[in-house]
């Protein structure tokens, strides 16, 4: 039978709060290895939910693995990210723009200009139109 | 290469909305921006020269696209007032006389593309639904068939070349196929995609979800490929299956570092030609069964050297001010952006053809700029189009 509307997947919030905390837990535990966190955080996005908690924990996860790189290490680790990843990391860098800290604003805004750099205004473009997105609590729940 | 500064407003540049070119290219119809449409007389040479025609004023809002039947020399335009007319060109050259379509939409239309055999258009609109009109001779004007309303806008329409299917794609990130035989007009349509029986006219065939905003969707020269340009800065190809019916696993994208593309043109069944707001028109290319990008065509080896004739006509002021307010630059860089086009690419059509090749395509952005592109001089500087 022909799918004739485009229907979104069903969206297990259980599954994406577990989910988000285990990889809070897991990317606390590498910040020794930088690319191992941020690869871990970037993954399985809790994108189009609607619980603000799993979104808030996944941008926490992202924040802490990139505050574990140093400076000169920044470029290179974006370097290693697939086109799809990158998106991943600008939506969350802009998700950690919005929750208004100083100090994770500093580390997202530096991100930021280096993964524009790498990716192009392309990942700006893909981060802030995604939909289902990761940006903010979706209503449609 | 060079570009033609063609529309102007008290020599302050206008954004041309829609361009099209008659069949031997000698007049060009384009939209500035406003209600009326410019037909221009187009002189090749050195530099291309515009002789204005007359000016075709019928609509009241801006007119969104324009599309020139090259069989039967009609012009259709349709606008942001709800309405869409068939000019026809009248004895003498520089008339033009309108002919009413029976839209019955209320909402602005976006996009008109005539039938491969001009019999009928097809017209994408703001409100969620596609029209396929038709010429009613005993009313003597164009009646619409619409078809059910979907999610949203729909931005961009197609006509495949055996002009009993369409591709619709709008801002609810879904490319449907319609079926778009009108009874009377069109005998009964082929079975597309292994169905059991002919497609009902007016009814969806096929629909899969695409990654973001639908900008434009075209049917490939033998109507075995769609592509589209979907604003998450890509392109997506799809090769259309015979024998069912076509879904998401069989999308295929090739993902640009810039800005989103809106115009995508087929230069043959292997290569296509996008720009958009990436101002650079960007080749891609089928090699080995994949898609894959190709090279930007505007660079500095292929831009006229020299001062440009119609150059910049705006003074150093405004260039500083038009900066700082456009482009929110401080300074302005010597030159300004670094391509022909200052702004977003809003239209591309295609020219001239050798052939089955594409050999000349031109393009209209939001600086009021057109620029003719000669494929082959191209080519011949930059090597193969290919990376």
């Amino acid at each position: 039978d022909i799918v004739l509307c485009y229907k979104m997947a069903a969206i297990d919030e259980s599954a994406f709060s577990a989910a988000a905390k285990s990889r809070l837990t897991a990317v606390k535990g590498s910040t020794s290895d930088p690319e191992k966190a941020l690869k871990l955080a970037l993954a399985d996005p809790p994108a189009g939910s609607s619980n603000q908690e799993t979104l808030d924990t996944s941008a926490q996860a992202t924040l802490a693995a990139m505050a574990a790189f140093s400076d000169a290490k920044v470029e290179a680790g974006i370097s290693q990210l697939e086109v799809q990843e990158q998106t991943i990391l600008m939506s969350y860098i802009y998700k950690i723009l919005a929750m208004g800290s100083d100090t994770a604003s500093a580390v997202a805004l530096k991100w930021h200009e280096k993964l524009t750099k790498v990716a192009g205004e392309a990942c700006i473009l893909r981060a802030l139109s995604a939909n289902p997105s990761i940006l903010e609590a979706s209503r449609d729940a | 290469m060079s570009f033609s500064q063609i529309a102007l407003n008290n020599g302050r540049p206008q954004p041309i909305t829609c361009h099209a070119w008659n069949a031997d290219q000698t007049l060009l119809a384009f939209c500035p921006n406003n209600n009326e449409i410019h037909i221009v007389k187009h002189n090749a040479g050195k530099f291309e020269e515009f002789e204005p025609k007359c000016i075709l004023k019928e609509h009241d809002g801006v007119v969104t696209s324009l599309a020139w039947g090259h069989k039967y020399n009609r012009i259709i335009s349709c606008s942001q007032d709800r309405n869409a007319f068939v000019w026809q060109q009248g004895s003498q050259q520089n008339q033009w006389t309108p002919m009413l379509v029976f839209l019955r939409i209320n909402r602005a239309a976006t996009h008109v593309k005539w039938s491969h055999n001009e019999l009928k258009f097809a017209v994408a609109t703001g409100q969620k639904l596609v029209c396929v009109c038709y010429f009613d001779e005993e009313q003597d004007f164009w009646v619409s068939k619409q078809s059910e309303a979907f999610e949203s806008t729909i931005t961009s329409v197609d006509w495949h070349p055996n002009d009993t299917l369409i591709a619709i794609g709008g801002t609810n990130n879904v490319i449907r196929m319609v079926c778009s035989a009108i009874k009377g007009v069109d005998k009964k349509p082929p079975i597309m995609f292994g169905a059991e029986k002919s497609p009902k006219p007016m009814h969806v065939i096929a629909a899969f979800p695409v990654g973001g905003w639908i900008h434009n969707v075209a049917f490939s020269p033998s109507g075995n490929q769609l592509a589209f340009a979907t604003h998450d800065s890509s392109l997506g190809f799809i090769t259309l299956p015979s024998d069912r019916v076509p879904d998401a696993s069989d999308v295929t994208k090739v993902y640009i570092k810039g800005l989103a593309l809106t115009r995508l043109l087929w230069l043959n069944e292997d290569s296509v030609i996008a720009g958009g707001h990436e101002p650079n028109p960007t080749t891609f290319h089928r090699s080995g069964g994949k898609w894959v990008l190709g090279k930007a065509i505007d660079t500095a080896e292929t831009r006229s050297s020299g001062p440009q004739r119609r150059g910049s006509m705006m003074s150093n002021a405004f260039q500083k001010f038009e900066a700082q307010s456009g482009r929110g630059e401080a300074t302005v860089a010597k030159k300004g952006v670094e391509t022909l086009h200052q702004n977003a690419i809003t239209d591309m059509c295609v020219m001239s053809r050798n052939g089955a090749e594409v050999t000349k395509i031109s393009s209209v952005g939001l600086d009021g700029r057109l620029v003719i592109w000669d494929l082959q001089s191209v080519e011949s500087k930059l090597g193969s189009l290919k990376l």
